[in-house]
């Protein structure tokens, strides 16, 4: 069987979203399926510039086609027609002027769907919101999968999305949640589809007494993992730590560790790691009290399942309906949806330990059961299998 | 400080640490969170206000043309413009002008439907937690109705003693007046009686020495 995967962008150097879960989830079936992908030249996720200049590649194992991006997105004009339909009466025009602006826009690897659909069983495209999941999906819609990684923003309840979502051949939802909320902006109930999300690798080596440079040993300290971006809940993250320590006092301390796009506030409290290797964060998350996740847009947290996997307790926003539920079903955390329950939850978890313990212990219990490889490639596996007794009945 | 010494003086949450259950602990905290007095929260809410920002224009209104084209553009627009109304006539068929309209309409009203359920899903939002206060305080008060009610029966079992007891003493009072005055009168009798014997052992003691 030969699958393509179809994602806005792919390499070794992009390291999370759901192009890292398109490669994971790529690189772990090329063992069931012949497995090739077809993706953009482009590597800057905000402009779509192309980067990379060949045209085929091997990444991994796996054979890599890359279609140049006709136009770079202008980010100013983007953001004006983006705030314009989400605030305004617009027309579906509008709307796929929108899809348009946002791009990647790659004509040629829509074309090279349409001309070379028989060469492939299925695609499986990832992202729903991009050029190249819209216009794929309408190119080849009996043999597309979509894995849509929608988070509840306003652009899932544009009317371009609605009837839309109903062409798959199948879904992979990332969570019960988004699977709700797909359901209910387009009523496809009858699509098939499963909550599979991805799989989580935990270093085999990495040290579990190195702390955070900066911090004394005796320091305890949250850690957040991830863009520091205010999208991703970071600047009301900032405001409300500096309000719980003025007014608790707590030894607390708050590590950093990801790329930045926000000015993060001089606190003698707030320490920034900036990028660092898989084994410092997860040598630093084993050391920490626990994961904070303050986003308000998720459809699935990889670094929650991470903060799990090594038996950590999390503390998220609980407007992120994804968390929240999580949190939840997992019974690994607890979550917050104002300063006062931040301030309350924080305090417990930091003063009992015994909880901290338990909720960590449940969220591995939570990840084992749905997140190791073994369980995300059978049920993509059957997802496959579902479809194609489908096809030969 | 004053409001974190009243924190820590509120109860405790229980935890069940066999079979810890998220939402259980959640419901806790935002029950002791609602418990609180009205301003603390007051002044959290204030604190959290979102700021709405201002309604964003047309992003091709925002891109005005410039150039020399662009000026020649404006004038002719500015000398055209007591026509504008015969151009479009002539340039728009009145259907393709009706269907606009209509599908304007039609846009307008899916956004109604949308807000309307949005503004039907704060309100029910609001409501949920509103009621939930509303638990939260009708259940303080009636918490501190009981022991007030308490206490009301406490003291009118006190009272009932005290009555009780005022009314044995007012018994016993008058039982030891009586006792006093026979007392008394047992007491003149003696003082008679010693008199008497006094005046007898003076004549008995005349009739000796005589």
């Amino acid at each position: 069987m030969k699958v393509a995967f179809v994602v806005q962008r792919y390499g070794l150097e992009i390291n999370g979203g759901a192009e890292l879960h398109c490669r994971w989830i790529a690189e772990h079936m090329k063992k069931y399926w012949e497995v090739e992908v077809l993706t953009t030249k482009a590597l800057d996720y905000i402009t779509w510039k192309n980067h990379y200049s060949q045209d085929e590649e091997v990444i991994n194992g796996i054979k890599v086609r890359r279609f140049p991006v006709t136009r770079p997105r202008n980010p100013e004009r983007f953001g004006r027609i983006q705030n314009y339909i989400f605030q305004n009466e617009h027309t579906i025009e509008d709307e796929l002027r929108w899809l348009d602006e946002e791009g990647p826009r790659v004509p040629s690897l829509i074309r090279y769907i349409k001309e070379n659909e028989a060469r492939y069983d299925y695609f499986i495209f990832f992202s729903y919101r991009y050029y190249h999941s819209y216009w794929g999906i309408k190119a080849v819609p009996h043999k597309s999968l979509l894995v849509p990684t929608a988070e509840h923003d306003p652009v899932v309840y544009l009317r371009i999305f609605r009837d839309w979502f109903r062409l798959p051949r199948a879904f992979i939802y990332n969570s019960f949640e988004e699977r709700k909320m797909i359901q209910a902006v387009s009523a496809n109930e009858d699509v098939p589809g499963d909550v599979v999300g991805v799989g989580v690798e935990v270093p085999a080596v990495y040290s579990k007494e190195s702390r955070p440079p900066g911090l004394n040993p005796e320091d305890p300290y949250i850690i957040y993992i991830g863009r520091i971006d205010e999208n991703k809940g970071c600047r009301e993250l900032f405001d409300f730590f500096i309000r719980f320590k003025t007014a608790t006092g707590s030894p607390l301390r708050l590590v950093l560790v990801g790329s930045t796009v926000l000015k993060i506030p001089s606190h003698p409290a707030i320490t920034y790691l900036g990028f660092v290797s898989e084994e410092e964060k997860f040598s630093w998350l084993a050391q920490s009290l626990l994961l904070i996740m303050p986003s308000f847009y998720e459809s699935l947290s990889m670094v929650t399942l991470e903060a799990w996997a090594l038996e950590k307790p999390v503390l998220v926003n609980g407007r992120c309906e994804v968390l929240k539920g999580q949190c939840l079903r997992a019974n690994g955390g607890l979550y917050y949806e104002n300063y006062d329950e931040f301030r309350e939850t924080l305090s417990l978890l930091a003063k009992d330990s015994k909880l901290r313990e338990v909720l960590g212990k449940n969220g591995r219990a939570y990840f084992q059961k749905n997140y190791t490889w073994e369980v995300i490639e059978k049920k993509y596996l059957n997802i496959i299998d579902i479809l194609e007794r489908g096809r030969k009945g | 400080m004053e409001k974190e010494e009243r924190r820590e003086k509120e109860e405790e949450i229980i935890i069940n640490y066999d079979a810890v259950d998220v939402a259980s602990i959640m419901e806790q905290i935002k029950r002791q969170i609602a418990s609180r007095p009205a301003s603390e929260a007051q002044d959290m809410r204030e604190k959290e206000t979102p700021v709405i920002p201002p309604p964003p224009r047309s992003p091709w209104e925002l891109e005005p043309p410039h150039g020399r084209k662009a000026k020649i553009k404006r004038i002719l627009l500015k000398l055209t413009k007591p026509l504008a109304p015969f151009i479009k006539l002539a340039v728009f068929p009145g259907h393709q002008e009706l269907r606009e309209t209509v599908l304007k309409l039609h846009h307008a009203n899916m956004r109604l439907d949308y807000l309307s359920a949005a503004l039907e899903q704060e309100l029910a939002k609001l409501s949920q937690s509103l009621n939930e206060r509303i638990d939260v305080v009708n259940e303080a008060l009636q918490s501190r109705l009981n022991l007030a009610f308490e206490d009301i029966n406490r003291l009118k079992e006190y009272t009932k003693l005290l009555h009780n007891l005022s009314h044995n003493m007012v018994v016993e009072m008058s039982k030891l007046k009586i006792e006093l005055d026979t007392l008394k009168t047992h007491h003149r009798i003696l003082e008679k009686e010693f008199r008497h014997l006094e005046q007898r052992e003076r004549y008995l003691e005349k009739e000796i020495s005589s």
